[in-house]
């Protein structure tokens, strides 16, 4: 047991190291990871911090990555232009992914397989998004994402009863799985703090689940926007999978997905540092302190939380549709 | 060796390293140190912590395998696999 914990604390620690050294051999400049920075105040830090505390709780709170609050706080707030805002809240997304996903790990309520399996579809989709991006414009695109987003909000209010009622007659395990989740072994189990019970569910519609993970990778890499909302909803909805473990589930492969991004920034030199230390750190705590308070909370809350933000964030796709192929600016 | 339990302990081993090392940095920038020492730091706290996730994958392809898990690692290598291929697609078609 020790030798594993020494090895994975090498493994990581080489892994660190390895990559500015490797980037400083491959680039030949430090200089190159520090776009404009400078140090910054303690007020700004504690600002920072504040801002990303709370995107850390409601990403892990929800199974969203967190750039909802991130990005439009930074541009408005800290007065940072787009690329650089996204830049350093993919950091924080990335933190957040890694607090939250090890908590609901350590609490037992992630699907690993479940969340490996459609981490192919949702990281193929990524890379089919981001080369399409560089050939088609993604306009309409915003209109189809926030016509989606409408959806899975109503769907949640109207699956509030529906939920409850089957967690408390074990109807998530009556369910009959698919051959791929057979194969696959992708049912799973929790324990709901909430309720002081098990809750057992059986994995179906995987191919639907997988396509609609494609298309939430495809919608981050086309046009930026989080998957988080769009992979709880195909577990929750299209796989029989309860709304905590869906949550769980999708904290965990938001890690994963916004890694590759994030490295892709990192060895551009895009992100700022100095403003990336306090945005990982808060988003840090914050994860830690939504992933506890998670489990305890009533599903119907987290359902109808969950349903305000995905129209909210529906609106803003419709939004920036209109606005980029009709011209229409919504207030 | 279960997967759950490795994926947990890297995770940790990634937020611990990274959240300390980030601190000094912030710290350093904060007390305005050694300017070079404070970009190094946070240069190995970022890395350290968008690897972390990283290694968690390449964790599951070692747990799989030893646990002689065929489909685990098929789907495990798969996604490290594609993060590869869209990391150095990132670098090499993002315009400059």
């Amino acid at each position: 047991m020790r030798r594993l914990r020494c090895a994975e604390g090498l493994a990581l620690l080489c892994l660190a190291v390895s990559i500015p050294v490797t980037i400083n051999a491959v680039f030949g400049e430090f200089d190159r990871f520090k776009p404009g920075d400078s140090a910054i105040t303690p007020l700004l830090s504690v600002e920072l911090l504040a801002m990303a505390v709370l995107a850390g709780f409601l990403g892990a709170l929800m199974g969203l990555g967190g750039g909802i609050v991130m990005v439009p706080m930074l541009t408005s707030v800290f007065n940072l232009p787009i690329h650089e805002a996204v830049a350093i809240s993919i950091v924080g997304v990335v933190a957040t992914g890694i607090s939250g996903g090890s908590a609901y790990l350590r609490q037992k309520m992630t699907n690993i397989r479940l969340a490996m399996f459609l981490e192919t579809s949702t990281t193929l989709g990524a890379l089919t998004g981001a080369l399409l991006a560089l050939m088609i414009p993604g306009t309409f695109l915003y209109l189809i994402f926030s016509a989606f987003a409408f959806y899975v909000s109503i769907s949640q209010v109207r699956s509030i009863k529906l939920e409850t009622k089957k967690i408390r007659l074990d109807g998530f395990k009556k369910a009959t799985p698919d051959r791929l989740s057979r194969v696959l072994n992708l049912s799973g189990s929790y324990f709901d703090k909430n309720l002081g019970t098990d809750v057992g569910y059986v994995v179906r519609g995987s191919i639907h689940g997988w396509l609609v993970s494609f298309i939430a990778g495809m919608g981050s890499g086309l046009l930026g926007i989080g998957g988080g909302f769009i992979k709880v909803s195909a577990m929750n909805l299209f796989m029989n999978v309860p709304l905590k473990a869906s949550i769980a589930t999708s904290k965990f492969m938001i890690s994963v997905t916004a890694a590759t991004s994030a490295m892709v920034y990192f060895l551009y030199g895009a992100v700022r540092l100095s403003y990336a230390a306090p945005v990982a750190i808060g988003t840090t705590l914050g994860a830690s302190l939504g992933a506890k308070v998670m489990n305890r909370l009533k599903v119907k809350w987290l359902k109808v939380v969950f349903a305000s933000i995905t129209c909210y964030l529906g609106y803003n796709m419709l939004r920036k549709g209109l606005l980029l192929s009709a011209g229409i600016n919504l207030p | 060796m279960k997967p759950d339990r490795v994926a947990y302990r890297v995770f940790m081993v990634g937020m611990v390293l990274s959240v300390l090392l980030l601190a000094t940095s912030l710290l350093s920038n904060l007390l305005q140190l050694e300017p070079g020492f404070t970009s190094t730091v946070a240069v190995v706290s970022v890395g350290a912590l968008i690897s972390t996730p990283y290694a968690v994958v390449a964790s599951m392809i070692i747990v799989s395998a030893s646990n002689r898990d065929r489909n685990l690692l098929v789907v495990s290598a798969t996604v490290l696999v594609v993060m590869i291929i869209s990391l150095i697609l990132g670098l090499t078609l993002r315009p400059s």
